[in-house]
């Protein structure tokens, strides 16, 4: 046997002296370990580990009983001397406590955040299984594919037991429903009866099984059929619905019940996938891509390769296509919401950078904030030495003082969790209103309950014990004689906690900065065309047959310069296309260019500017069938020298290009502008593709010109609401996220710098109550009162300075990073350094001088009496 | 003097056996035999102490080596109290088992 294994491990002897009270440490560490070597020689080494664990593991059990018993007994002397200390230093405990609640609050709303975030789709019952199919080249995957796809997988493979298809009505945000008087815009979403065997979502009324029985069938959740029908019954009814230009006649044939909030799957209104085909669309085609495709596997299925295999599936089946660099793959249905961000056409909200950052945030700040209560608890503690003294020489154990001090901790610590629940309370509405989520403390979740209470215990266990040692250690002799008189342990340690803080805080100060600096960029540059002075009206039915009478009627008015009418600038509207034909294309590589269907008056409504050639003019015929206007990108893309007069041909429509204009922005300023052409569409497609009408009108007449258009649309198309928005209003709704997250950032910083505050003032609060003697000497000798306070600040002012020197490059890195995010930014001055540096500089300042000030004031005569 | 407890007597009864060699982890042997299950030396301890309050037993510090990583074993024996106590338990038990003779005779599980 080898001299090392003769001892039980260290870290099992260590815990197990921990554990026992000390009273008995002797004995059963001995005992175990003189045994531990029994078992070891008979059974073996791990056999004695075993054991040895086995027997901590009851003593912890023990241990605990044994402590709330205590607790239990003990509870009414501890609840006293806490409140008495309470009424003796009411701004101490005030602050101590609404130091640690408040890191608590953060951190219970982020875990309610972080849990609703991992939660989502995790309630049906296959959610272990069920895929969503990617298509696209590696690393540039895109959601919809095909219709046909999701058959075809069936048939081939055996492990592919359900596929459905689901996706959003394409081509638009939002339709128009209407019933009686009631009308409303909703997110509609087609999807097929498969879909309803696939996810749980159960039906109140109507059968899942035949959820569509026709093309105009149509289910709602149990909200919006309040929202439409209020206490009558919905099933049957018949309700109009506005889509690509029509009205259609639906039938609600089921009514759900609401979908939960953790769901990808968020729509209130579903209707057929079939209702295509009543506009005369046929989708059931291998090149158009349109539907999310999801697949349910076998349980334990192989992965690796099915991506591969379906891949196979569509070149069989899909003859006559280029397929390149074509590949699939599987996005598991419970990643969607978190995992989902890169692809495109799949607007996942979520995003599981977000949730890493936030979730160690929350533990970092529920570590600062217990380490600055164990700060400020040691400082106050050193105030009380003459009670332990005291306690002592009435005989009081070591024991019973720790217990005191631990009693204080957990009543302070509990006392904090109540409050941390109260504000949480308080605070959730206003975190929800940021993040845009509905998040509630779920007050019936065992789970819950009990990590609330587990993180009372350990915050309070932790923070307490560090002070409650340290001074129970003590004779008391030496406790009642020489005050102050040790150095207090890990200064170091708290020191680095100290520039660590203000690194955070700084780096919040910065963070919040650079992102209302890029929100300020983005607000303020310009867009390619004139976003002030435009209405636009959301075209929802045809209004093609009268469209002329009504832009003549319109422009008689003197407030109406021009009008005019295409599709959405909007990006995610856009179609996006791989069928254009220039002269030197190279085959194999695809480029995407974008198509925007506009009439002849587009530019001079919306103020485009032109870089070469000339906008589509009405006067010339030819303009509307054989003419392509392309943007600055789209002429690079092609890599023409000089576009004007090159031949085009977008899906064998041929043509010759005859304008080219200046950029101007159709997407947020995450991408950068793409190929784009403009498109006069043929006359029989107008009144689908034209959604939106756009009227410029005369500065300072925002008011006049609304009320003028509204009445003449209300008079030439009763039948169509007038539904209307401020280009720059609806530019600023495009950067919600970003706002949130600035919004976000600035609370964080309020937070951080409050609890970074707190730590300093721990600190500071200590190292002053060791000085005293020191400063009342100091001032018996002439100093004055600003002396002293610069004597006992300028350290920690030099600690927060070297915070800045740690804050600044990483806040640059990380803000750089999230600038790259977006293709159009703004740059990191220097003087945001300075300003974030100078911020946290000055609050510092601010803290520490408020206490030290209030230290030189005191009269020597108080801190020197006793000598 | 109140009754003990059947574990106490368990206790009493293997410190009294055991004699000179009374400490932590002969006692938990032995008990650990009478009793026919584990018992952990949190619980072994606690008895212990109850006893040593009640005054019942009594303990020396022994030699400590380096098996025990430098803990002096702590030896425990009767004291008058602690013997008068375990033969009040024996007569209490006789006098039980004694009142129904039947049972024993009969009962058979």
């Amino acid at each position: 046997m080898s001299k090392k294994s003769k001892k039980p491990p260290r870290l099992a002897s260590r815990l197990l002296s921990f554990l026992t009270f000390y009273e008995r440490e002797y004995s059963i560490t001995g005992d175990c370990s003189e045994e531990f070597k029994y078992i070891e020689r008979r059974k073996g080494k791990t056999a004695a580990i075993f054991w040895l664990w086995g027997q901590i593991f009851c003593a912890a059990l023990s241990y605990l009983k044994i402590s709330f018993l205590f607790g239990g007994v003990m509870i009414k002397t501890t609840v006293k001397t806490a409140l008495r200390g309470l009424k003796k230093h009411k701004s101490y405990f005030f602050i101590n406590m609404t130091g640690l609640a408040i890191g608590m609050v953060s951190f219970l709303i982020i875990s309610l955040y972080v849990r609703h975030e991992l939660s989502y789709d995790r309630f049906h019952q296959n959610a272990d299984n069920i895929y969503l199919v990617l298509r696209g080249e590696k690393d540039a995957f895109m959601a919809p594919t095909s219709k046909l796809l999701g058959p075809a997988l069936k048939e081939v493979f055996p492990d592919v037991i359900q596929t459905t298809c689901f996706s959003r009505v394409p081509g638009s945000e939002k339709l128009m429903v209407r019933f009686d008087d009631k009308s409303f815009e909703e997110d509609i979403s087609l999807a097929d009866s498969e879909f309803f065997e696939m996810f749980d979502f159960p039906f109140l009324e109507g059968n899942p099984g035949s959820a569509f029985p026709n093309p105009n069938s149509m289910l709602m959740t149990e909200r919006t059929a309040q929202k439409y029908f209020g206490g009558q019954a919905p099933l049957g009814k018949t309700i109009q619905l506005f889509m690509f230009g029509q009205a259609l006649d639906m039938k609600i044939t089921g009514i759900l019940e609401d979908m939960p909030s953790h769901s990808f799957f968020k729509s209130d209104i579903l209707v057929s996938y079939d209702i295509i085909r009543l506009f005369g669309l046929d989708w059931d085609r291998w090149d158009n891509q349109v539907l999310k495709t999801f697949i349910c596997l076998r349980e334990g299925s192989d992965l690796h390769e099915i991506p591969d295999k379906i891949k196979d599936v569509e070149i069989r089946r899909h003859p006559g296509a280029r397929f390149g660099n074509l590949s699939y793959d599987l996005l598991p249905v419970t990643k969607i919401h978190l995992y989902g961000g890169g692809i495109k056409f799949l607007s996942a909200e979520g995003d599981i950078r977000y949730v890493t950052i936030f979730g160690t945030a929350a533990l970092i700040i529920l570590l600062i904030a217990g380490i600055n209560y164990m700060n400020l608890s040691t400082a106050f503690s050193l105030k009380r030495t003459n009670e332990v003294g005291v306690r002592k020489i009435a005989g009081a154990s070591r024991s019973s003082i720790v217990r005191q001090f631990l009693g204080e901790t957990m009543v302070l610590s509990f006392g904090a969790l109540v409050m941390a629940v109260l504000m949480t309370q308080l605070f959730l509405p206003v975190f929800n209103r940021i993040s845009g989520k509905s998040l509630s403390i779920p007050f019936g979740d065992p789970l819950f309950i009990g990590g609330a209470f587990v993180m009372a215990l350990v915050t309070g266990l932790l923070s307490g014990y560090y002070p409650a040692l340290f001074l129970s250690r003590f004779k008391p002799l030496v406790l009642m004689k020489t005050r102050y008189s040790h150095n207090v342990k890990g200064t170091a340690f708290r020191k680095g906690l100290l520039v660590f803080q203000f690194s955070l805080s700084i780096i919040l100060i910065f963070g919040t900065l650079v992102v209302y600096r890029q929100l300020f960029f983005i607000r303020n540059s310009s867009l390619g065309y004139d976003k002030d002075q435009i209405l636009c009206v959301k075209v929802r039915g045809d209004i093609s047959r009268s469209y002329e009478a009504f832009k003549n009627e319109l422009l008689n008015s003197p407030d109406v310069l021009s009008l005019c009418r295409s599709e959405p600038l909007d990006a995610h509207v856009l179609s996006n296309t791989d069928g254009v034909v220039w002269k030197d294309k190279t085959r194999n590589v695809e480029t995407y260019f974008r198509l925007l269907r506009t009439d002849y008056d587009f530019s001079s409504t919306f103020g485009i500017k032109l870089d070469q050639g000339r906008y589509y003019s009405e006067e010339i015929s030819s303009d509307a069938t054989e003419a392509y206007v392309i943007n600055e990108t789209a002429a690079k893309a092609m890599e023409m020298e000089s576009p004007l007069g090159e031949n085009l041909t977008l899906w064998r429509r041929k043509g010759r290009i005859i304008g080219v204009v200046k950029d101007f922005h159709f997407g947020s300023f995450h991408n950068a502008i793409e190929p784009l052409i403009l498109v006069i569409p043929d006359e029989q497609y107008a009144g689908r593709s034209f959604r939106l009408l756009s009227v410029r009108f005369r500065p300072d007449r925002l008011l006049a010109s609304k009320k003028y258009i509204e009445e003449k649309w209300m008079s030439f198309f009763p039948d169509v609401p007038f539904d209307y928005y401020f280009v720059d209003d609806a530019l600023n709704i495009q950067y919600q996220a970003e706002e949130r997250m600035g919004t976000l950032f600035k609370y964080f910083t309020i937070l951080a710098v409050f609890i970074a505050c707190l730590g300093l003032y721990g600190l500071t609060a200590l190292s002053a109550e060791q000085k005293i003697k020191q400063i009342g000497i100091r001032k018996v000798l002439g100093a004055s009162v600003s002396n002293i306070t610069v004597l006992l600040s300028k350290e920690y002012l030099a600690w927060v300075f070297m915070a800045n020197l740690f804050a600044w490059p990483a806040a640059w890195f990380v803000m750089n990073k999230w600038l790259q995010s977006f293709a159009y930014r703004t740059s990191i001055g220097w003087w945001i350094f300075l300003i974030a540096g100078g911020a946290a500089f000055v609050i510092a300042l601010l803290t520490v001088c408020a206490l030290t000030m209030r230290a030189a004031r005191k009269n020597p005569v108080d801190s020197l009496r006793y000598e | 003097m109140k009754e003990i407890t059947v574990l106490e007597q368990i206790i009493l009864s293997s410190v009294f056996k055991l004699g000179e060699k009374a400490y932590g982890v002969s006692v938990r042997q032995r008990v650990k035999k009478l009793l026919r299950k584990n018992i952990n030396y949190g619980t072994l301890y606690n008895v212990l102490e109850q006893l040593l309050r009640k005054g019942y037993v009594k303990k020396t510090l022994g030699e400590s080596s380096p098996e025990r990583v430098g803990r002096p074993r702590i030896y425990y024996a009767l004291t008058p109290t602690g013997e008068k106590a375990l033969w009040k338990a024996y007569e209490l038990q006789n006098s039980i088992w004694n009142s129904i003779p039947g049972f024993i005779k009969d009962y058979k599980p």
